[in-house]
């Protein structure tokens, strides 16, 4: 409670620092775009992420540690249908083993009654086996049952804990020397029942105390078609295994469905978290233009452009939930990221989720923004006016164009692509893994590393300079902007974010994505993401590779002569040649 | 009126007789969430409460002399100004001899004080006063920098056990950020810098507080009584980030400290190829 009171207060006071009472992310103003346009881009992008509550995009990446999962249990099911008839020679007592299977349930769960029937005094039925036996022995010539025609009638019901289901047995005594003939099974029905708002769930993992009025979502199955009313949370009994939703479903809800309760409860925590740890540097929407960045000489990041510097998966690629979690925990040397080691791990784990949505939002709102600029920005429309047409009519045009769902099928495309780059980031083989171990550290291996560093065809001096010290010469060069592919108009290297930036100084020991072996190694094979720094991978072999991870990890240990500055060091033997293709 | 005013007056030296009494019971003067509840987690930490507790004891009892004796003049006075009474005032210029005696009494009580904390002040602050064990050389380098701890560990030998802490960062080193790991029940000493401005390494269950001051190395030592987890902070106001530089300081016996060396070694050298982190020597 005190720290939840503290988080408040604090809350209240970075807000007021921002000037403004707000946590919740909000349209981030986007210069050269209309006001109908924007307003139009805030809509769509409120819509599709909403308030925290109603995430629909990060509940398709797997982890949510706040919510409950549960599947949807089906009801045990009777081997023979709803009737089954039998047959028994006289002076029998055994009638039959019940069976029931259920594909949620283990079969030891089941348990077996008899719920009624017009002769269920003369039968026992075991609990746990379902062996159905009378309980004396019938004799054919002097029937016992209610209509005394030697046909017994029991109703038999089973049950999992939550759910039933019940057959009708009806059994013939036959004389003694008639044969049995097999019991005769009846036609399954398959009529399907409408939807109920009470269902029965088996749940796998639960982290939080469930709320009235969480949103239910379905993972899997067709209960909640795209577009209709989410499902909401009531009540769930512990005993009965029956979870109550508000209203029921728009279809109805199959066994095995996975369900999420409370997919949201991630985010609400994160925000909050977000807004006592984070928000003063990166911004409430995540735009890395919080109150204290304008005093940072290392921009915090700015999420919205989907882009991760520091990661373990492949070139191209977005970052894992790992890599987040990594620079949380240990925060990036050398910049004004700290490490939050004493957060719990449940307290980074919404952190990250909330940063995940602000940069899935930012970055729809930046594509959706693109997108439109072609047509519609205030440049365009400038030029469409110069050429004849009038501005009321390009607003008409482009009000007619978004109410007739136009530009849904693009929004949802762009959208659904993202979401996959995020998933596709999130699985194993994401990530980078070296085919070799890494080579032995020796000189040699450094000298190689050396060689490779100074070489060519890798081109390292060109901007961390011939001694490492990252004061190579296209830092003073009138360089290529990686995003715009345009030359920039001042000298030097920029980042995807437009903030110049130095090369780094390798012979300061401080690695911002981390010193492991690996760590390096990834910047070296898939590069550094949203900067020069390119993916190396392609040109090297696996030794290759670990000779300049072992050079690099040297390097800050390397006795310089004093006064020696920037100057090249000599090596010793010619530069080995280096391999021209992959692997 | 005037004789509640003299009552008054004698409520605070017995409210503060009571509180002071009550205090240590009620955990009012040290914190109270580490391993050992409120008492201090260290040798020299007792030794600094009791001076701690001698001066509370001292200031207690001139506080009550001094209220005590003022008290008397007011009764003194009221009774006095009674009807009837047809004593005159009188006027004073002074005392000569009760200023030399308030004078050499606090001046004595003060070079007491000066004199019984020195042994305890030179084992905490003075290196050649510091215990035998801390004469093996420091367990790690504590940079201060805003706004985290960022430690670094002297590595292993081939045998898994620790090297000696060297002035300038070795190829073997090992580093962590807030997570000061330090064997429990033995005397050990850090060495303490600051990268960017005035920072305090603190930790307030072993009554330990050092500036670090950026440019100096300074050596600080402290043994922790009990395994477990202790707080370090920042004690000295050094950015808008300092409420957030908190860390923690993980007392525990010599084998699992030196598993947690080991542990910190493998996850350093990881080199992305599962079980075969180990053999590769961390440099030369």
């Amino acid at each position: 409670m005190r720290s939840k009171l503290s988080a408040l207060v604090l809350v209240a006071c970075v807000s007021s620092v921002c000037g403004c009472g707000r946590t919740e992310p909000r349209f981030s103003h986007r210069e050269g775009l209309s006001p109908v346009m924007q307003d139009y881009v805030r809509t769509v992008v409120d819509q599709k992420f909403g308030t925290p509550h109603q995430i629909r995009i990060s509940d398709k990446l797997p982890l949510n540690p706040h919510a409950a999962l549960a599947t949807v249990n089906d009801a045990p099911k009777f081997d023979g249908g709803a009737t089954l008839s039998i047959e028994v020679n006289e002076q029998a007592t055994e009638v039959t083993t019940l069976t029931a299977t259920d594909v949620y349930k283990p079969v030891e769960a089941m348990a077996y009654s008899i719920a009624g029937g017009p002769d269920a005094e003369q039968f026992k039925l075991n609990s746990t086996s379902g062996a159905l036996a009378f309980r004396s022995a019938q004799v054919h010539k002097t029937p016992t049952d209610s209509d005394q025609n030697n046909t017994y009638g029991v109703i038999v019901q089973v049950s999992d804990g939550s759910l039933t289901d019940s057959q009708v047995i009806t059994v013939t005594v036959l004389e003694a020397g008639m044969a049995k003939k097999e019991p005769k099974k009846s036609e399954e029905s398959k009529d399907e029942a409408p939807p109920t708002k009470d269902l029965s769930i088996l749940l796998t993992e639960t982290h939080r105390e469930l709320k009235p009025g969480q949103e239910v979502t379905w993972l899997s199955g067709a209960a909640i078609p795209a577009g209709s009313v989410p499902a909401l949370f009531d009540s769930y009994n512990k005993e009965t295994h029956l979870l109550s939703l508000l209203a029921a479903p728009a279809k109805a809800v199959q066994p095995g469905d996975k369900i999420v309760i409370g997919p949201g409860e991630v985010l609400t925590h994160g925000r909050l978290l977000y807004a006592e740890h984070c928000q003063h540097c990166h911004g409430v929407a995540g735009d890395g233009q919080g109150p204290t960045a304008p005093y940072l000489n290392v921009r915090p990041r700015d999420y919205r452009k989907g882009l991760f510097k520091f990661t373990s998966t492949k070139e191209n690629m977005k970052a894992q939930r790992g890599d987040l979690a990594r620079v949380v925990e240990d925060g990036i040397p050398g910049t004004y990221m700290p490490s939050f080691k004493l957060l719990k791990a449940v307290e980074s784990q919404a952190i990250i989720e909330y940063v995940l949505f602000l940069s899935m939002r930012g970055e729809t709102e930046f594509k959706l923004y693109e997108s439109l600029a072609g047509d519609y920005s205030l440049a365009s429309v400038e030029t469409r006016v110069k050429d004849g047409e009038t501005e009321a009519k390009i607003v008409e045009e482009f009000v007619k164009r978004s109410q007739d769902g136009e530009f849904d099928e693009a929004i949802t495309a762009t959208s659904e692509l993202m979401i996959a780059e995020w998933v596709a980031a999130q699985a194993p083989d994401a990530v980078i893994a070296p085919k070799e171990k890494r080579y032995l550290n020796d000189a040699d291996s450094v000298q190689r590393g050396r060689e490779l560093f100074l070489s060519a065809n890798l081109n390292c001096v060109a901007c961390h300079g011939e001694s490492g010290l990252g004061d190579g010469a296209q830092t003073y060069s009138i360089t290529t902007n990686t995003v715009t592919k345009q030359l920039n108009t001042e000298p030097g290297l920029y980042d995807a974010w437009g903030n110049k930036i130095k090369p780094r100084n390798l012979r300061l020991g401080m690695y911002r994505g981390g010193r492991r072996p690996i760590d390096i190694y990834s910047r070296i094979e898939a590069g550094i993401k949203g900067t020069p720094m390119s993916a190396f991978g392609g040109k090297m072999t696996e030794q290759q590779k670990w000779d300049l991870v072992n050079y690099v990890l040297q390097m800050p240990h390397e006795p310089r002569a004093a006064g020696a500055g920037s100057a090249s060091p000599t090596p010793t033997t010619s530069p080995a040649p280096v391999a021209s293709t992959a692997h | 009126m005037k004789r509640f005013w003299c009552l008054f007056f004698m409520f605070w030296p017995i409210a503060a007789f009571v509180l002071c009494w009550i205090a240590p019971d009620m955990n009012w003067w040290y914190p109270s969430n580490g391993p050992t509840g409120m008492i201090a987690a260290s040798p020299l930490g007792k030794k600094i409460d009791s001076l701690f507790y001698m001066i509370l004891y001292i200031t207690t009892a001139t506080f009550i002399g001094t209220q005590v004796a003022l008290g008397y003049v007011l009764f003194k006075g009221a009774a006095a100004t009674d009807e009837g009474n047809t004593s005159k005032a009188w006027y004073s210029h002074g005392s000569h001899n009760l200023e030399v005696i308030w004078t050499v009494v606090p001046a004595c009580v003060l070079l007491f004080i000066a004199l019984y904390q020195m042994d305890v002040w030179a084992e905490y602050r003075v290196k050649t006063s510091f215990p035998q064990e801390t004469k093996r050389g420091a367990i790690a380098e504590v940079t201060a920098r805003q706004f985290e701890w960022r430690i670094r560990y002297p590595g292993l030998d081939k045998d898994g056990q620790p090297l000696p802490l060297m002035p300038k960062p070795q190829p073997t080193d090992l580093y962590t950020v807030n997570d000061l790991h330090a064997p429990v029940g033995t005397p050990v000493m850090i060495i303490l810098q600051s990268g960017v401005v005035q920072h305090s390494f603190f930790l307030p269950e072993l009554r330990i507080k050092q500036d670090a001051v950026p440019g100096l190395d300074i050596p600080v030592w402290f043994e922790a009584d009990k395994s477990g987890n202790y707080t370090l902070l920042c004690a000295e106001l050094c950015g808008w980030g300092h409420y957030k530089m908190k860390a923690r300081m993980v007392a525990e016996p010599e084998d699992q400290y030196l598993e947690f060396l080991r542990n910190l070694s493998k996850s350093q050298n990881y080199d992305g190829v599962p079980d075969a982190a180990t053999e590769v020597a961390a440099g030369e």
